[in-house]
């Protein structure tokens, strides 16, 4: 081995050597097309690791041979400061996708896939305190999760939940505004009364210091297990999590942390506005199925706030958890990395949780993640911290860098219009050097991208998912860099609805932008016609801008909002079950569950079921010779092959029903790796582009029809949820209901 | 002896012959002959033969002609400056004189517009409208004492033209202003002999319009004899400045406008000078008048070698130092010698700015790249504009660059309100450069909407339409630097690689005047070129292999051997003579194929292509899929083409194989060791004549590649591209122009570079591969 690295260290350093000449446009593009030639035939393997780092040695010789061009002899002259400056801010935004690029291939050399090892006997394993910290969000959205946590598959005497509240602590209910006070009161009492009844532990502190970090920090006060996991309010755990991440911890004594991904039951705004959720994997999916598993590699996979499993003396040694910036899962990660603690990451959806349905808290929480990361990058510099390896400081420096996207994705956006309408001239090449620099490495670019993350990531989503978040988070970062300990921790709103279709109040700079770059593109369009002489540089300009107006028209559809009128989402569990109706049991599936109801196909005939005079029944589910019972009531049918589908809402929600909810939903991980893997399915490119160009045109239309109040959509009858009964202190709690939209009443949760 | 002369003589009317039978035809020059003709409008562009009063030049007897060789008498395009130099000796320049101009122009000039500005010295001396397309008119005026100075003055001449009637850019190529050299200059009320060698710039130029130099040199032409000479001569050419000369030896002087050099040396020399009527001349170097009065003579007598260089050093410090100083190492004649690094304006080749209110304006000037400048795509020459452009230029307003007649480069003027240009940066690509002279022209492509229409009442041609300001610079980029062999381009620019004081040898085959004189004509034209004398060892005979000195060969492939070596030149007999002549004088067998860019030289495929040609069906009767098949294919070639880095607009002439009058070629010594510069012809005579074809500036201008030719048939210029170029020289051996050569290299050889990269960073990929899984988390643990 070490007499082929003495032959291949110089032969790499003869070819950095031979890629830094300043060879003519004819040798590049011959090197051009070699290039991509090996990198198709390398990619052909992609299990194979040999082949996969030629292939990230090839992209990068195209990469280096642009970056190398692009900096010798396409910057504009520095005496014509007109071009020379856009010139440069381009030609930054630029060297910092490669830079990203070069990060990503080193995270991304070889991802790891772990095997769970055997937890042990069960006398051997750790006491575990799982927390759950809320900030005032709903109380049955925490009763589903409680009911799951309680429901995790491990020891009970070793097994301790806590709700750590933070809306019901003293100095709320002590507020100063009675309304607030008495709000954060009658909050107390509920949750206390939820947690008693579920044997879950109510902690509610006495400032709310620190936000989320001071709130865990001040469960690890009042617990004392060896293990703490954190799930946040929204993501209930399916009973295996802890039988697939305890273990770990057995093996390696200096393992601080196992992380398993976020796994959503509902879509993100553009999912919903799209139409695309359940068929194209959602946009974390790169992260947790690709890049978390190449961060493992390094040990460098870190702390995503909540579906995580940390231990205790660990988390001693750093003073808890980091809440210097906002984002204090990455800073706490870093700061037990740095202090020699390994990281596991699980790539098994054993959580499922909420995103932000809305386009506002959509951005709301990616300004958070973006602010905080950056503040991480400013304050910790992970680069220059001290006991990482250099793997781990180019991972963190990576991950935070990452934020930085919206400044070079608006200079994507923006620069095309200076030439179109000043004919600035801030990218200097013909269209011959274009095709042999620029071409050769986009296409070997959208082949790695196709290569690396195709499974998770359809074309073009990647660049709709950066210029939708930067036109808005371009302000964050601005401010964060201007006073990077300004940013303060808001949280992110969950289970919203929307009850019709609607722009989203953010949508007004997406529809300036949409209609300038419109313009650019009419304006090419008419100096094609008119000017001769201008065309070869105009045809790269006009073309590059016609792919910012479709990432444009695109977005006008993210921020048109589709009405969301499920409270509740729904989970595919296909469970037999029996059902009790005057008495007489019937075979039933029940197709799917939700925290409000359930969908249920009988087996046998159907009995008459008048929707007017809803009938009430009692379902038996059936777990280890114990039988699971509770009340519905019919509220709704639907035609489903020859027979039909009935939906019953829980006739009254007690901590037994959230039991058999929790029971019924989150028993099986095979339900969320199913629906994961169903949809991780690979597209082409072009599969990719037609279907991104359709949506460029469909969604502009739609969004102007939005716009111009075009909306037809008839009142939808909906009944609210049945209200939380818990017995003990006959605390009620009503249910869900259409007529109080959270979005208007401004709900919170964490996440 | 009545032979020798009778041949040269013979020669070259034999060239006159060829070049043209009427003297006015001879009034377009060479080099501009292919401009003409390649432009679409060129038909019948050519002045007609137009009889000149040859009167009028016989009676100006005391017209001291300009230094500039023909083709420097042509201005053309609607703004055109031309510059020419004559010498005037004290006397003269008291007397005063007339500026004799005499021209004729394109009769597409619109004579109401049409006007030629004088200037002398810098200052005005007035003007005069340009309106003679039937003929030669001579226009003298008059210039006073004060406007003139002893030694060289200066004319600028600037004609303004525009077309009767065609408004379009293509039309300003047919205009045409053209003076014939051998009626203008300056013509002085006093006459002056030839006493010193000032008066020697004076010299008029013989009936071929070359400045004829005669060496007389007594008895047998020993290498001894030739090595004397060698230094007084090209002492004599580098003051003389003119890059016209043709050399000839003999032993007597010679007839007519020129000048004899008498090598009268010690050994044998004072017989040759009473014989002349020169005993009285003095030690070391000396000028008297000629037999006739437009004939100097300039007369050496020394000892020996010694006593020649002393005599020489001695002129070249004391009479001859004014000469060259105004001559050869003047700055600002069109010339811009630059090295790495560099940047010089056009006001250092003498450009003044001028506005410009013509519809295409074209400024030129020549680059001189070091001789060892490897020309690829490292870097780019930049041109840094000063410019500004008027309002209402149409969209189409561009300045092109033309590099050695090709454009390399176009920017569009794009802002229609006009625009200035404080050193815009153009970037030139350093490939269209070669080392040695390169022909720079900056063209302003500038059309109004009204120039469509060209009506006459809305015409105004006295509208500023562009201004190139003098500040306009290049600047040269660090170049890679390795002498790379074959290159005539770097021979005729720089003398390379026998400039630079490194000792050579000049190796002449046979000692016969003709073969001599060739060598001699060469040696002084590469002292031009490298404007310095060169340190050549003449030497009879073969080259010698093995002592590692560069060799000039001048061969003429001993085909008379057999008549055997006398003391003196061998000589054909009559039949051989009538022989060559009639070889010289063969019709081109295949004169339309070699005009086709698709020659091959290959007589049944070129007739093949023809016939394909004339019977090829209009596109438009084409099928689709026809045309697409054409279209491709033409796609395929251009890519072709680009690849092997051939311009689309290479129309290639091919040489036929048969017929070269002499071949220059350079190449590796057989040893290895040297590089050897071969001419070639297959008898003396030939090799006179063709080497005095090869000196000619637009010939010796066009000098490319790594073997030439000049056709018997139409005494044109082949130039081939060395197959294989050698590292003759590489001084500069610091990383940077090692980096350099490497990329220039690789760039002419990228399918090695692209194995190279792939090898070397596939085995560091392979490595890569199997080290990565080794290193951190690992899956085996």
């Amino acid at each position: 081995m070490t007499c082929v690295k003495w032959l291949a260290v110089p032969a790499g350093m003869f070819g950095l050597f031979l890629l830094w000449l300043p060879i003519s446009l004819q040798a590049q593009l011959i090197l051009s097309f070699a290039v991509l030639g090996v990198m198709f035939l390398a990619m052909t393997r992609p299990a194979n690791t040999t082949l996969r780092l030629v292939t990230f040695t090839f992209a990068g010789i195209l990469a280096m041979r642009y970056a190398f061009w692009r900096t010798t002899e396409t910057l504009p002259s520095i005496y014509e400061p007109l071009n020379f400056i856009p010139g440069l801010i381009l030609y930054l935004a630029e060297m910092y996708c490669l830079a990203m690029l070069a990060i990503s291939f080193f995270m991304l050399a070889d991802p790891l896939k772990r095997k769970t090892p055997e937890p042990g006997e069960a006398a051997s394993l750790p006491t575990v305190d799982v927390f759950i910290p809320s900030y005032n969000e709903e109380p049955e959205l925490l009763a589903g999760t409680l009911a799951a946590a309680k429901s995790l598959l491990y020891p009970k005497d070793k097994l301790n939940v806590y709700l750590l509240d933070d809306g019901g602590t003293e100095a709320k209910r002590n507020h100063k505004d009675p309304r607030i006070a008495i709000a954060a009161i009658r909050r107390h009492e509920q949750l206390k009364a939820l947690c008693a009844s579920l044997g879950v532990h109510y902690h509610a502190r006495k400032q709310n210091d620190h936000a989320k970090a001071g709130n865990l920090n001040e469960g690890l006060k009042v617990s004392n297990g060896e293990l703490v996991v954190v799930f946040d309010a929204d993501h209930a755990p399916v009973r295996e999590f802890l039988r697939e991440t305890v273990g770990f911890f057995r093996e390696d004594k200096k393992l601080f942390l196992v992380q398993t991904p976020h796994y959503f039951l509902n879509p993100d705004p553009l999912e919903k506005n799209l139409q695309t959720f359940a068929r194209m994997p959602s946009e974390n999916e790169m992260f947790y199925s690709i890049l978390q598993r190449g961060l493992d590699k390094w040990n460098a996979s870190f702390f995503c706030g909540s579906a995580a499993v940390l231990r205790r003396s660990a988390l001693a040694s750093a003073n808890g958890f980091s809440g210097q910036s906002i984002t204090e899962d990455c800073e706490t990660a870093l700061a037990l990395h740095s202090k020699g603690w390994h990281s596991i990451y699980v790539d098994k959806p054993l959580i499922a949780g909420l995103q932000p349905e809305t386009f506002v808290s959509f951005i709301g929480q990616r300004a958070r993640w973006c602010q905080g990361m950056l503040q991480i990058l400013i304050l910790n510099r992970p680069f220059l911290a001290k006991g990482l390896t250099l793997a781990q400081r180019i991972c963190y420096a990576g991950i935070n860098l990452f934020w930085l996207f919206p400044l070079s994705r608006l200079a994507f956006v923006f620069s095309p219009l200076l030439y179109i309408f000043f004919s600035l001239e801030i990218y200097q090449a013909n269209i011959l050097e274009f095709a042999s620099y620029a071409v050769t490495y986009l296409i070997g670019s959208f082949a790695m991208q196709s290569y690396l993350y195709g499974r998770v990531r359809w074309p073009w989503v990647s660049e709709l998912y950066e210029y939708v978040q930067s036109v808005l988070l371009f302000g964050s970062i601005l401010s964060v860099i201007r006073n990077p300990r300004k940013p303060t921790f808001n949280v992110t709103a969950k289970g919203q609805t929307l009850d019709r279709s609607t722009l989203s109040p953010l949508a007004r700079p997406y529809f300036i932008i949409f209609f300038v770059l419109l313009a650019a593109a009419l304006y090419s369009g008419y100096r094609f016609l008119t000017e001769p002489v201008a065309t070869e540089l105009l045809t790269i300009v006009a073309g590059w801008n016609l792919i910012n107006l479709g990432l444009a028209g695109a977005a006008l559809g993210v921020v048109a909002e589709r009405r969301e009128l499920r409270r509740n989402q729904r989970l595919p569990v296909k469970r037999h079950a029996l059902m009790k109706i005057d008495g007489k049991l019937n075979n039933i599936i029940i197709q799917d569950a939700s925290s409000g109801g359930i969908s249920v196909e009988f087996v046998d005939k159907a009995p008459e079921i008048d929707l007017e005079t809803p009938l009430e029944a009692t379902i038996q589910l059936r777990r280890a010779g114990q039988i699971i019972a509770f009340d519905v009531i019919c509220r709704s049918s639907r035609a489903a092959g020859e027979g039909a589908i009935y939906g019953f809402a829980y006739k009254e929600r007690t901590p037994e029903t959230f039991m058999a909810i929790a029971e019924l939903m989150f028993s099986d991980q095979a339900v969320l790796q199913e629906r994961l893997v169903r949809r991780q399915v690979r597209r082409s490119f072009f599969w990719g582009t037609s279907r991104f160009a359709l949506w460029s045109i469909r969604e502009t239309l739609r969004a102007l029809q939005y716009s111009a109040g075009l909306i037809r959509e008839s009142a939808v009858k909906s009944f609210a949820d049945a209200p939380i009964v818990v017995k003990e202190n006959n605390a009620q709690i009503p249910g869900r209901a259409v007529e109080l939209p959270p979005v208007l009443t401004g709900t919170q949760a964490y996440g | 002896m009545a032979k020798t002369s009778l041949l040269a003589m013979l020669g070259l009317s034999i060239l006159v012959a060829s070049a043209g039978a009427g003297r006015a035809e001879g009034l377009v020059a060479d080099s501009v002959k292919p401009l003409l003709e390649g432009t679409a409008l060129s038909g019948g562009l050519l002045p007609k033969p137009v009889e000149t009063k040859k009167t009028e030049q016989a009676a100006d007897k005391n017209l001291v002609p300009f230094e500039q060789s023909t083709d420097a008498y042509m201005l053309a395009g609607e703004d055109d400056v031309a510059t020419f130099t004559f010498a005037l000796d004290g006397p003269q320049v008291s007397a005063g004189g007339t500026l004799n101009l005499a021209y004729v122009n394109a009769v597409s000039v619109l004579p109401d517009t049409a006007k030629m500005d004088v200037e002398v010295n810098g200052r005005d001396i007035g003007s005069f409208a340009i309106a003679s397309p039937n003929g030669t008119l001579t226009e003298k005026i008059a210039v006073a004492s004060e406007f003139l100075k002893a030694g060289r003055n200066v004319v600028r001449l600037r004609a303004r033209q525009h077309h009767r009637v065609d408004c379009s850019l293509d039309a300003t190529y047919e205009l045409w202003t053209k003076l014939d050299p051998a009626s203008s200059g300056f013509a002085t009320s006093a006459a002056s002999g030839f006493t010193d060698f000032d008066s020697l710039l004076a010299v008029r130029r013989n009936a071929a319009q070359r400045t004829d130099v005669r060496i007389v040199v007594p008895g047998a032409l020993s290498a001894e004899a030739l090595n004397e000479l060698a230094p007084v001569l090209q002492s004599l050419i580098l003051f003389l400045n003119r890059d016209d000369v043709s050399v000839s030896v003999a032993d007597k002087p010679g007839t007519g406008p020129g000048i004899d050099l008498v090598m009268a040396m010690d050994r044998g020399g004072a017989a040759t000078l009473s014989k002349l009527g020169l005993s009285s001349a003095p030690r070391g170097l000396s000028v008297q008048g000629g037999a006739t009065a437009d004939r100097a003579t300039v007369v050496l007598r020394a000892a020996n070698l010694n006593d020649v260089n002393a005599a020489v050093l001695a002129a070249v410090k004391g009479p001859l130092a004014d000469g060259l100083k105004s001559g050869i190492f003047e700055k600002g004649r069109g010339v811009l010698t630059v090295d790495a690094g560099e940047r010089r304006t056009l006001k250092e080749a003498g450009y003044e700015t001028r506005v410009f209110s013509g519809r295409l304006s074209r400024t030129d000037f020549a680059v001189e790249m070091p001789a060892d400048f490897y020309a690829a795509e490292y870097a780019t020459l930049d041109l840094r504009l000063h410019a500004a452009t008027s309002p209402g230029l149409d969209q189409t307003a561009q300045l092109l660059v033309r590099v050695n007649d090709k454009v390399v480069k176009s920017y569009p003027f794009r802002n229609r309100e006009g625009e200035q240009f404080d050193g815009k940066r153009i970037e030139l690509p350093l490939r269209a450069f070669r080392p040695g002279v390169n022909h720079v022209e900056l063209l302003a492509e500038l059309p109004v909407a009204a120039d469509a229409a060209c009506r006459p009442e809305e015409r105004d041609d006295g509208k500023p339409r562009f201004i190139l300001l003098d500040t306009t610079a290049i600047e040269v980029p660090a170049l890679a630097r390795v002498g790379r062999l074959p290159d005539l381009a770097a021979l005729a620019g720089k003398a390379y690689p026998y400039g630079g004081g490194k000792p050579f040898d000049l190796v002449i085959d046979r000692a016969d005047s003709q073969s001599v004189g060739a060598g001699l004509t060469l040696l002084s034209r590469l002292a031009l070129s490298a404007r310095a004398p060169l340190t050549a060892k003449i030497a009879i005979g073969t080259p010698t292999q093995g002592t590692g000195r560069d060799a000039l060969v001048v061969s003429s492939q001993n085909e008379f051997a057999e008549l055997g070596a006398t003391d003196k030149a061998s000589f054909p007999s009559e039949t051989d003579i009538s022989a060559s002549v009639a070889a010289l004088l063969e019709p081109d067998p295949v004169v339309t194929a070699s005009v086709s860019d698709t020659a091959t030289g290959n007589e049944t495929a070129d007739l093949l292509q023809a016939f394909h040609n004339s019977t090829a069906a209009g596109e438009g009767d084409l099928s689709f899929g026809s045309r697409a098949q054409l279209w491709l294919s033409a796609a395929t070639k251009n890519f072709g083409r680009w690849l092997s880095y051939q311009g689309d607009d290479t129309a290639r002439v091919t040489p036929h194989g048969a017929g070269s009058l002499v071949t220059l070629s350079q190449m590796r010594s057989p040893d290895g060791l040297s590089t050897w510069t071969v001419i070639k012809a297959s008898a003396p005579r030939d090799i006179e004549a063709g080497v005095n074809r090869l000196v000619e500036p637009a010939i010796w201008r066009d000098l490319d590649g790594g073997t030439a030719t000049i056709e018997i048939a139409s005494l044109s210029l082949v130039s081939l591209p060395a197959a294989d170029r050698y590292i003759a020289d590489l001084q500069d051996r610091s990383p940077g122009n090692l980096r350099r050569v490497a990329a220039a290299w690789f760039s002419d050889n990228f399918q090695i570079y692209v194995l190279l990269v792939l090898a070397c960073l596939g085995i560091f990929a392979v490595w890569l591969g199997i080290t990565v899984p080794r290193k951190g988390v690992r899956y085996d643990r």
